[in-house]
């Protein structure tokens, strides 16, 4: 566990505290009556506060179970490379935006082609190839048989 | 060199694409719309509700036929949440012209009350109203209420503890059971489902004591002895089942609100040009005329309208008029309708006078 | 027994032979694309069968509901995208199967349990449908807002062994769950004033980003080395590993085609419940569950298959819809002046009888099709990393925009995929997220009808679950599931059973 993992039990105690706080604030409705519609929120909120100081206390002392967690799954994994990641998300949100101007066959495969190539440079054409029939063939399925209307 | 050569490869397929996409017609979205050739793409058909609806179904088969008048495809999608508000604000957001279509109910003449949305039929403009249907007060079988009076008087009698099935504020037992409680009085224990099947179901079930049910599914199951309508809402019999009373024989004062019920139409944003909206409601009213319509309608036990343009504005005003007041009198109404300028229509016994 | 004669005639009309097996194809590739819908091709043709007759439509219908439910385990066992709902457990262990090299092992898993499954699940339709539908009918609010409190309790099976941590989540997805405007008072909750948010936020579109980009995003780290040069050559389970394994598939069909049944709950939960059920009841897995148990696959698998014939029950008997497919079709029936309602079996034999019918023809071509090009599908796991990660994401784009037609899915779902990578990368489960945000919102109406049917009051609900039947059972399961996740009973059972706590090795 890492440094960052200490702020973890801290950032679900603000979001049970925070919903809680939400949950009494519904409009016109009285958290103590079970059939309104905030009894019920109100009700896993607190539930979530008791489960994230639970979490809090188990992070003082190591959970034995946990240790044997890690150990079983994949040994020394490599860190991902945090520009790696935040550009490849980048990228979907891109494709998420570009979807309402460009055309989306177009995207597609202009997506599908340049996440692969950025992840593996040497083999272009493979991947070109790849992208075309992959985006034609998920565009037509969906426009022409299942009627999905593309907002471009 | 690597980087030169793969730099290259790419320019050049990207332009290519670009090249190829720019003479196909169909890459070029937001093309200028005129008039005089509409439709010349297809158009899109919201649906704010859920598939296998109603509101669905009544849409999917009249937007075949119109596709027939139009000469172009109209593509139906189902954008469902928030009692329709999601889809209805979506063709709100759209360019008002005629490309995109509200297929809906009679919902969005009641946001403004309920305060389910900023948005209402205000802010658009209906092309046609096609069917309306109509509502039914159903018990179990089994149940010791024999006619509607019984029912009445056990309400008076035990205030708010008759379990009645309602689908959520502004449905259809929701109103019928204001309309009633306004003219004899009585308070019913309101159960809310997530539509009228499974209040039927919980009904059948015998976990509820009354619900309010769209006519056709009430017939089937008095047909196969699983339930007793009690009364219709409306102000003549219902030819299919002569036998069953009108509620203004129980209630005389309802006469007022009536006929009532649920409609469906299909609607554009306000502001879509005067020549496509006549294009629309003459090719939805040469749909509306077909056999195949008038039967569909039929076997869904919908009474078809065929309203367009000042008339269809007309009725959903006055429907709002009624129902919103309703509400606002069995004091379930968020906002006051007067506050929303929806006028009160004068009862007909003040006429009278 | 009048539709008894109408049985064969899908098996005699050579023309309504092939709409089946047509459709269980066309079914297959949409329920394996995540955000295509049965629902959405049932709608397709619906409206397509106006200007068919009724029967052909219906057999095409049922076609795609069968290849539909069973496509969805395909894209979960190899991508860990549940390709519809319903396929979420069939990711718990086939996917772990599949990352070990015994991708083929997994979908021929599913293939065959799916076939037995979907099979009794028609043959309890042709038999015991109104026995079955009666039972249905007398599920009180109450014993729904039971069912789904046992189906929460599952969180103790699909979660990480810290159970703080899969409660917590769980919670979390049920708060997700609730967002929007509330179905019984119309106001809205944690919508902070967003009209998209009123909707509420898709389920789908949160599944797609925890399990498919999530799994991407954690994929990225190690893009080079593969894990496995070659999978595993068996493709079928031995007829030995078949009938070891019968008898809890014959339990999790009943528990499919019971769950199936009640209107408003479908295959989604019925496999959940499933997988519980046979994590808690199979002492020696194959494997530890969750690391890829063929237990842990063919539980959930035969228990979505056999709901279909479970949610064809009240439609059929009653009327009313089990669940958004049989809606749609439904309507359809309606719109042909076919009058659905408890007279239906009475009045169109020939329509139950074909449904049937065609049940079985679909359920022998889900086990064609889906053996059909089983080793290329198995294959999919060893496609480079390179092409095959931006695929599933895009993949994932694609489905969470078709949905509901709507860009806001797609932001959610890359959303709920960075949380999901985070989740993953603190060892939170995500399981239990998903589990929540289905479960929540209709525990929570249940919860709060069954308080009003009560008056308003909580002891008067007390009340009522020792006094009726299925309450009372559904309680006794509670306390039992509670009490046997308590630290002390887990201790002293494994005091008692020592021996039996190893898993046993199967080969």
């Amino acid at each position: 566990m890492t440094a960052s993992s200490r702020g973890v039990p801290f950032l679900l105690t603000a979001i049970s505290l925070t919903i809680l706080g939400l949950s009494f604030n519904i409009e016109d409705n009285q958290v103590l009556d079970p059939s309104s519609a905030s009894f019920f929120p109100a009700l896993i909120a607190i539930l979530l506060l008791i489960c994230s100081l639970l979490i809090w206390r188990r992070k003082a002392i190591p959970a034995s179970d946990e240790k044997e967690d890690q150990g079983s799954d994949e040994g020394s994994e490599p860190s991902l490379p945090l520009v790696r990641l935040v550009s490849f998300i980048g990228g979907i949100l891109l494709f998420a935006v570009l979807m309402q101007v460009i055309h989306f066959l177009l995207l597609s495969i202009l997506y599908l082609f340049t996440s692969m190539t950025i992840l593996n440079r040497s083999r272009w054409l493979t991947n070109l190839l790849v992208a075309v029939i992959t985006a034609g063939v998920i565009y037509v399925l969906f426009v022409y048989i299942f009627k999905i209307v593309f907002p471009s | 060199m690597k980087w030169l050569r793969l730099g290259t490869g790419m320019v050049l397929i990207l332009s290519l694409i670009l090249l190829s996409a720019c003479n196909a017609p169909v890459f070029l979205s937001n093309e200028f719309q005129t008039t005089g050739t509409y439709p010349s793409k297809p158009i899109t058909g919201v649906i704010p509700w859920d598939q296998g609806g109603t509101t669905d179904s009544i849409a999917r088969t009249i937007s075949p036929l119109v596709e027939k008048e139009l000469g172009q495809s109209i593509v139906l999608t189902n954008k469902p949440g928030a009692t329709g508000s999601i889809g209805t604000h979506y063709v709100y957001e759209q360019e008002p012209d005629g490309t995109h279509l509200l297929f809906s109910a009679e919902n969005p003449a009641l946001y403004g009350v309920l305060d389910i949305s900023a948005l209402g039929f205000d802010d658009f403009e209906p092309i046609a109203l096609y069917a309306r249907t109509m509502a039914t007060v159903v018990v179990p079988a089994d149940s010791k209420y024999k006619t509607l009076d019984d029912l009445l008087q056990d309400a008076k009698a035990r205030p708010g503890k008759i379990k009645m099935g309602s689908t959520g504020p502004g449905g259809l037992p929701h109103v019928v059971s204001s309309m009633i409680n306004g003219a004899a009085g009585t308070r019913f224990n309101l159960i809310p489902f997530p539509g009228d099947g499974p209040a039927l179901t919980a009904l059948l079930g015998g976990h509820i004591d009354a619900t309010v049910s769209a006519l056709s599914a009430a017939i089937n199951n008095q047909k196969a002895g699983k339930v007793r309508i009690l009364a219709v809402i409306n102000d003549q019999p219902v030819p299919a089942i002569p036998d069953v009373p009108t509620v203004t024989q129980s209630l005389p004062q309802l006469e007022q609100h009536l006929p009532w019920g649920p409609f469906f139409g299909v609607w554009v944003k306000k502001g879509t040009p005067e020549p496509i909206k006549a294009k629309l409601a003459k090719a939805f009213a040469k749909a509306e005329e077909t056999p195949k319509f008038q039967k569909a309608l039929r076997n869904i036990g919908a009474i078809p309208m065929n309203l367009h343009g000042k008339e269809a504005e007309r009725y959903w005003r006055d429907w709002q008029s009624t129902t919103a007041w309703l509400i606002y009198e069995g004091g379930e109404a968020k906002v006051h309708p007067a506050k929303l300028n929806i006028p009160k229509k004068p009862s007909r016994s003040d006429q009278e006078r | 027994m009048a539709w008894f004669e109408y049985l064969l005639i899908p098996f005699t009309d050579p023309k309504l032979f092939f709409i089946a097996a047509f459709g269980t194809f066309a079914g297959f590739i949409i329920g394996a694309l995540p955000g295509l819908s049965v629902t959405m091709a049932a709608t397709l043709l619906v409206s397509l069968s106006y200007t068919w007759d009724t029967i052909p439509a219906i057999v095409l219908i049922i076609g795609v509901f069968f290849g539909g439910v069973y496509g969805g385990s395909r894209s979960a066992i190899l991508l860990n995208i549940p390709g519809t709902p319903s396929s979420l457990a069939a990711t718990f262990d086939g996917y772990p199967l599949a990352q070990r090299g015994e991708s083929g092992l997994a979908i021929g898993y599913a293939t065959v349990y799916s076939v037995l499954g979907g099979l009794l699940g028609i043959a309890v339709l042709a038999t015991a449908s109104p026995l079955i539908s009666s039972i249905a009918l007398s599920f009180a609010p109450r014993d729904y807002f039971l069912m789904m409190l046992l189906g929460i309790l599952v969180v103790g099976s699909v979660g990480s062994k810290d159970l703080p941590k899969s409660i917590f989540v769980a919670g979390l997805g049920m708060i997700i769950g609730l967002v929007g405007m509330d179905s019984l008072t119309g106001v809205d909750r944690f919508t902070f004033g967003s009209v998209e948010l009123k909707g509420g936020i898709n389920f789908i579109a949160c599944m797609l980003g925890l399990f498919g980009l999530a799994e991407v995003l954690h994929q990225l780290r190690h893009l080079k080395k593969n894990r496995m040069n070659d999978i595993s050559g068996q493709f079928l389970p031995s007829c030995a590993q078949f009938l070891r394994f019968l008898p809890l598939s014959i339990r999790t069909s009943a528990i499919g085609v019971l769950i199936g049944s009640l209107p408003g709950a479908g295959g989604e939960i019925a496999s959940l419940m499933a997988y519980d059920h046979a994590k808690r009841t199979v002492k020696k897995p194959s494997r530890p569950f969750g690391k890829g148990a063929y237990e842990g696959v063919l539980a959930p698998d035969t228990a979505n298959m056999s709901a279909i014939g479970g949610a064809l029950i009240p439609m059929l008997t009653l009327g009313i819809p089990g669940d958004a497919v049989t809606a749609v079709i439904l309507g359809g029936l309606m719109i042909q002046g076919l009058t659905p309602g408890p007279l239906l079996i009475q009045s169109s034999p020939d329509l139950f009888g074909v449904i049937i019918g065609a049940g079985i023809i679909s359920a022998v071509f889900v086990f064609i099709w889906g053996l059909m090009g089983l080793s290329t599908f198995a294959r999919i796991v060893l496609i480079p990393k390179h092409v095959l990660l931006p695929i599933i994401a895009f993949l994932t784009v694609v489905g969470a925009y078709a949905i509901r037609n709507s860009v806001i899915d797609v932001y959610w779902m890359v959303i709920f995929g960075v949380i999901g990578y985070f989740m993953k990368q603190y060892r939170f489960p995500t399981g239990p997220m998903v589990l929540g945000m289905i479960l929540g919102p209709m525990m929570e109406g249940h919860f709060r009808r069954a308080i009003m049917i009560e008056q308003g009051s909580l002891l008067g609900l007390t009340t009522s679950l020792f006094t009726h039947p299925i309450s009372f059972l559904l309680t006794f399961a509670i306390v039992f599931t509670l009490v046997t996740q308590t630290p002390w009973y887990v201790r002293s059972k494994a005091k008692l059973f020592k021996q039996h706590q190893r898993p046993a090795k199967i080969e």
